[in-house]
């Protein structure tokens, strides 16, 4: 008698469980139909091609024959609902099966990444553009607060290695003119930052990845050091206000992590050695300086993180 | 019947199973392209685009282009060219302009022991960018949209290309400023001799120079047939552009009327070297036929 009880218990328990997640299923498909009972005309109209979707046939009236890809408000007819036909009930549970699927799809996704109140940190390297004499690696990085989706404030700065190029030299043996030279020490900027374009694109036609556009402004200082033209002088430094301008991309990866990448002018009034070289010290040479407006013209590239490193949406889709 | 039971169980138990697998959902979009109906701007058609341009990072010249380049896409990827550019305009870098306020309005009366040259001397040295061209290869990968301040919206696609560069320079002149060995001698024996520089040109720093390019480019549609394109390109071709000599080789002569040796500085191909010149082109696409389809 247990046994037979025991046995009878499992036998109901395994014809009765698995209708429990197709019933959840079908009770999506349930929303389904509510939306469509809100959009569809009674059973006995047929809707105009015109108001139909552009997904949906028209022409489709039997239920057994409609695309699982499309929708047909006219097989939502209640007849064909509480019809005890086995294969009439498959296939309609298929095509709103495959609804749902579909229902999921959004024509307009969302961003892939939200950036308020998150904090960016963007370690780069750097390289200067626009000096033929005397070139500089800059190394440093940038930390950002997102007041808002598309804009940011933070403090960036890196420090500068120069690299003398063969102009340089060239200059001095070719037209026998000995340059004056100042090398870059370091740069700290207070920037803000403003997403100005965003868009996506699909790599192949397979992968898609979304990218945006930044513009930036910032003030700050820069140290520079002169290289004197006699070797036996000393050099001195400069601490100049900055003014820097720039543009960037950044191809977003995932939710945290972007490829990043810019240019960015920092404009200072910096003073060099006078091209009168009678002055017999450093500190006369110093004093006699001559000041010129520079344009230091950075392009950089680096990756940027985001902490919190994941976020959730507040609503719906 | 213990044993009807146990088979009872054991397919009701293997029911379970298979309708669970059939509840599972799959995914309608796997193995599916990520965009459908798009337009096809590239396959099958020919672009030719007329552009101007600027080179940038010159040391001393910085060139204007016109030209144009020519395009047949064999695929949404592939797609083969032409370009052609020539410059109409030069004008003198930040670094010519300093170069030439420190030196002297003409030459030194003995240039043995102070050869600096003179501004006019230094300027017709150098040689200028007259012709760039070259057939390319051209990759375009992706293909996207974007949104500019939320309120332009349009397509786009971003291209990558290598080739052979050609670049046509014309020569410097720097024949009236300087003195062969016969003529310093001649000049001796005038008692003429003077504000000239010791410099025997070989080879002149002008005429055609081969070497690779690359860069890459963007499209920004306007409509199905045109689109405003934006390409950096970079060339590494070997050139002289100071149009002086870089090397220290020299010839040495005996002057008899002076009873001394002097030596000649040569300027030929070996004071040439490797260097980057890069470009940015600015023109606007356009495409035939002008039909573009839409993919499935």
């Amino acid at each position: 008698m247990k046994t037979w009880a025991i046995v009878l218990f499992a036998l109901f328990a395994t014809w009765t469980l698995p209708a429990v997640p197709a019933a959840h299923a079908r009770g999506a498909d349930d929303d389904i139909i509510m939306e469509e009972d809100d959009t569809s005309k009674p059973a006995e109209e047929k809707p105009a091609d015109g108001d139909l979707p552009a997904d949906t046939d028209p022409a489709a009236t039997d239920p057994a024959a409609t695309d699982p890809g499309t929708t047909d408000p006219a097989a939502t007819d209640a007849a064909a609902a509480v019809a005890g036909d086995d294969k009439d009930t498959k296939t309609k549970g298929d095509d709103e099966d495959a609804r749902s699927y579909w229902s999921d799809i959004k024509v307009v996704p969302r961003k892939l990444i939200l950036k308020q109140n998150r904090i960016e940190l963007i370690p780069y390297m750097g390289i200067t553009l626009n000096d033929n004499l005397i070139r500089h690696i800059a190394l440093g990085g940038e930390f950002g607060y997102y007041m808002s989706d598309a804009m940011s404030i933070g403090v960036g700065g890196h420090m500068y290695m120069k690299q003398q190029t063969d102009r340089a030299y060239l200059t001095g043996l070719q037209q026998r003119v000995l340059p004056t030279l100042n090398a870059y020490l370091y740069t700290a900027t207070l920037n803000v930052n403003y997403e100005a374009a965003y868009g996506k694109f699909a790599f192949h036609n397979k992968k898609i990845l979304q990218w945006g556009i930044f513009l930036s402004g910032g003030l700050g200082v820069t140290g520079t050091e002169v290289i004197p033209r006699n070797a036996a002088h000393e050099p001195w430094t400069n601490m100049n206000i900055t003014i820097q301008v720039g543009a960037g991309f950044r191809v977003f990866i995932n939710q945290w992590l972007t490829l990043w990448g810019g240019v960015r002018n920092y404009m200072m009034q910096d003073k060099f050695e006078n091209s009168n070289r009678t002055q017999p010290d450093a500190e006369v040479g110093e004093k006699n300086a001559a000041a010129r407006f520079i344009n230091n013209i950075v392009f950089q590239i680096g990756v940027s993180v985001f902490f919190p490193t994941s976020f959730e949406y507040t609503t719906f889709k | 019947m213990k044993k009807l039971l146990h088979f009872l169980l054991f397919v009701s138990i293997l029911g379970t199973s298979v309708s669970s697998f059939a509840v599972e959902r799959g995914d309608p979009l796997k193995g599916q392209p990520a965009v459908r109906k798009r337009v096809l701007y590239l396959p099958g058609r020919f672009e030719v685009t007329p552009s101007v341009g600027v080179s940038f990072l010159q040391d001393y010249r910085h060139s204007f282009l016109v030209g144009a380049k020519a395009e047949y896409h064999l695929n949404d990827y592939l797609s083969f060219g032409f370009a052609a550019h020539f410059s109409p305009l030069s004008i003198n870098t930040g670094l010519t302009d300093e170069i030439q306020a420190t030196l002297p309005n003409q030459l030194e009366d003995d240039t043995w022991v102070n050869p600096t040259p003179s501004k006019n001397a230094m300027m017709d040295a150098l040689n200028e960018i007259k012709l760039v061209m070259g057939p390319h290869i051209t990759y375009t990968p992706a293909f996207g949209k974007m949104g500019l301040f939320s309120t332009i919206f349009f397509n786009f696609d971003v291209y990558f290309f290598g080739g052979l560069g050609i670049v046509m320079f014309e020569a410097g002149d720097l024949s009236p400023y300087t003195d062969t060995p016969a003529e310093y001698r001649q000049a001796v024996t005038a008692g003429t001799a003077g504000q000239k520089l010791h410099i025997i040109v070989e080879e002149e720093n002008g005429g055609l120079r081969f070497g690779p390019q690359a860069g890459l480019g963007f499209h920004f549609y306007l409509n199905s047939w045109m689109a405003v394109n934006m390409e950096f390109r970079w060339m590494y071709v070997k050139r002289n552009a100071a149009g002086f000599d870089r090397n220290g080789d020299r010839i040495y002569e005996l002057i008899e009327a002076e009873g001394m040796v002097r030596d000649w500085v040569v300027v030929n191909a070996k004071d040439e070297s490797w260097e980057n010149t890069m470009f940015f082109h600015f023109g606007l696409s356009m495409f035939f036929p002008q039909f573009a389809p839409r993919s499935n």
